[in-house]
C-alpha cells in the first residue's frame, strides 16, 4: 500500500513539476540530487564541476519533464541524463582519445583479484584512469551498459568500446597490484 | 566466502554512495530555471507578433488589391447600381427621365429631318412645276403656232407633262406622307430612331417612286440598278437574281409598250 501511495504521490508531483511548480521541482531535487551527484562524479574528478554537472542536469530534467511519460523509472530517466551531461562535459572540456591498442591484458588475471575497496579507494582507483578508459569502464561495469550502447553514446565502435574496457582494466589491475604489494598483499577468502 | 568479483565489488560500493551538494546549489538551479522561464516567454511572445505583423501584411495585401479592383469597376460602370437602396431607386427614376429626354430629343431631330427632306421633295416640285410654268408659258405665247401644229409639243403631251408633275407631286406627297407616319409611328413606340433608319425609310419611299415612274412612263438602267440595291438588304445573291429578274420583266413591258 505504501509503495503505491509513493508511486502516486510521486505522479503528482511530477505532474506539478512538469507545469512548473517550484515546490513539486524542489521536492524532486532534494529526492534525487545526492545520488545525482554522486553519478556525476563517477565521471568527473573535480566534485565542484561534479556538481555544476549535475545542476545543468536538473535544468535540463525540468525543462524537458513533459516528455518523460511514465514508462520506465524516474531515477532511470535522471540518471541517463545525468551521464550524457558527464560525458558532454569530459568530451568539451579534454581532448578524449580512444585507442586501439591492447597491451597484454588477459581476462584471466582480472579476475584473481579479490581485494575489497571501500568506496573512496575505488573512487580514486577511478579517478587514476584517463577520460577514455574511465568513461567506457563506468559505462560497462558500474551502470550495466552493453557494447553497443556505449558505442552509440561514445560515438565510436563496438571494438574500440571493448579495447578500452579491456585496457582500463589492466590499468587498474596494475594499480590493485601495486597496492596490494605495498599492504604486503591482503587477501580475503 | 566465495570471491566477489572485483566489477561487482566496485559497482556495489559506487550505487549505494550518496554526495550532499552545496547548500547554494539550489539558489543556482532555481535562477537559472526563473530566467529560463522568462526567456520562454519572450520567444512566445516574439513569435506571436511575428504572426500578427505577418497576417497584418497579408490582410492589407488583399485589401489594396479588392480596393484596386472595385475603382476599376467604378470606371467601366458609371450607373449600374442595386435597386435595394431608395436612393438608389431615384438614381434609376432620374436615368429614366434623362431617357425620356433623351427620346424627346431624337423626336425633334426627326421632325427637324422630316421638314428638311420635305423642302427638299417640295423645291424639287418647284422645279418641276418651273418646268410646267415655262411649258405654258411658251404655250401662251406660241398660242398661233400651237394652233398650227408645228409645236414641238403637242397638246397631248403638254397635257402630259401638266399632269406628270402634276401626278408626280402626288405621289411624292404621298410617299412623303408614309414616311412621315413611319417616323411617327416608331416614335409612339418609345423606340429610339436613328438618323439612319430615317434616312433608309426615305431612300426606299424615293426608290418605290422611281419603280412607279419606271411603270407608268420610261425605263432606265439606272431606275433597275436602285431597285437592285433596294432590295439588297435581304439575302445579297438571291435579291440580285431576283432583281435583275424583275427589271428585265419591266424592260419587256416598257418596249412592247413603246412598240405599241
Amino acid at each position: 500500500m505504501k509503495v503505491i501511495q509513493f508511486y502516486k504521490n510521486e505522479k503528482q508531483l511530477i505532474k506539478k513539476a512538469s507545469n512548473e511548480h517550484r515546490d513539486a521541482q524542489r521536492q524532486l531535487y532534494d529526492k534525487y540530487a545526492p545520488k545525482m551527484l554522486s553519478v556525476c562524479r563517477r565521471y568527473i574528478r573535480d566534485v565542484h564541476f561534479a556538481e555544476e554537472v549535475m545542476l545543468n542536469g536538473f535544468l535540463k530534467v525540468f525543462m524537458n519533464l513533459k516528455q518523460y511519460s511514465f514508462q520506465g523509472s524516474f531515477e532511470g530517466w535522471i540518471r541517463r541524463i545525468m551521464i550524457n551531461e558527464s560525458i558532454s562535459f569530459l568530451r568539451k572540456e579534454k581532448d578524449v582519445l580512444f585507442t586501439e591498442e591492447v597491451l597484454g591484458y588477459t581476462e584471466e588475471s582480472w579476475n584473481n583479484i579479490h581485494t575489497k575497496f571501500e568506496v573512496e579507494q575505488i573512487q580514486e582507483l577511478i579517478d587514476s584512469l584517463p577520460d577514455g578508459y574511465k568513461m567506457v569502464f563506468v559505462l560497462y561495469a558500474v551502470e550495466g551498459y552493453k557494447h553497443s550502447e556505449i558505442a552509440k553514446m561514445l560515438e565510436i565502435s563496438e571494438s574500440t568500446s571493448k579495447s578500452q574496457l579491456f585496457k582500463a582494466r589492466k590499468v587498474l589491475q596494475q594499480k590493485v597490484n601495486q597496492q596490494n604489494n605495498i599492504s604486503n598483499g591482503s587477501i580475503e577468502i | 566466502m566465495a570471491p566477489l568479483k572485483f566489477e561487482d565489488n566496485i559497482k556495489e560500493k559506487l550505487e549505494g554512495r550518496t554526495i550532499q551538494p552545496s547548500q547554494d546549489a539550489w539558489e543556482k538551479l532555481a535562477n537559472q530555471l526563473d530566467k529560463n522561464k522568462s526567456q520562454k516567454n519572450m520567444n512566445t511572445y516574439w513569435w506571436l507578433g511575428l504572426a500578427a505583423s505577418i497576417i497584418g501584411v497579408i490582410m492589407v495585401t488583399v485589401l489594396y488589391q479588392n480596393s484596386e479592383i472595385v475603382d476599376d469597376k467604378n470606371q467601366l460602370v458609371e450607373v449600374n447600381e442595386e435597386l435595394d437602396v431608395p436612393e438608389k431607386r431615384n438614381q434609376l427614376v432620374e436615368v429614366k427621365d434623362v431617357k425620356k429626354e433623351e427620346e424627346k430629343v431624337d423626336a425633334e431631330l426627326i421632325d427637324k429631318e422630316v421638314k428638311v427632306m420635305e423642302e427638299q421633295f417640295v423645291k424639287k416640285i418647284n422645279k418641276d412645276t418651273r418646268v410646267v410654268k415655262t411649258i405654258k408659258s411658251s404655250r401662251s405665247s406660241s398660242k398661233a403656232i400651237e394652233e398650227n401644229n408645228n409645236n414641238s409639243i403637242t397638246k397631248e403631251e403638254s397635257n402630259k407633262i401638266l399632269e406628270t408633275p402634276i401626278v408626280d407631286k402626288n405621289t411624292i406627297d404621298i410617299k412623303l406622307a408614309e414616311v412621315i407616319t413611319k417616323v411617327k409611328e416608331l416614335e409612339n413606340s418609345a423606340i429610339s430612331v436613328t438618323d439612319e433608319e430615317i434616312e433608309a425609310l426615305l431612300y426606299k419611299a424615293q426608290k418605290e417612286i422611281l419603280i412607279e415612274q419606271i411603270n407608268s412612263n420610261n425605263v432606265s438602267a439606272s431606275a433597275l440598278l436602285q431597285e437592285v440595291e433596294l432590295e439588297l438588304d435581304e439575302s445579297f445573291k438571291e435579291r440580285v437574281f431576283e432583281a435583275l429578274k424583275i427589271g428585265f420583266d419591266k424592260l419587256k413591258t416598257a418596249v412592247a409598250e413603246r412598240e405599241n
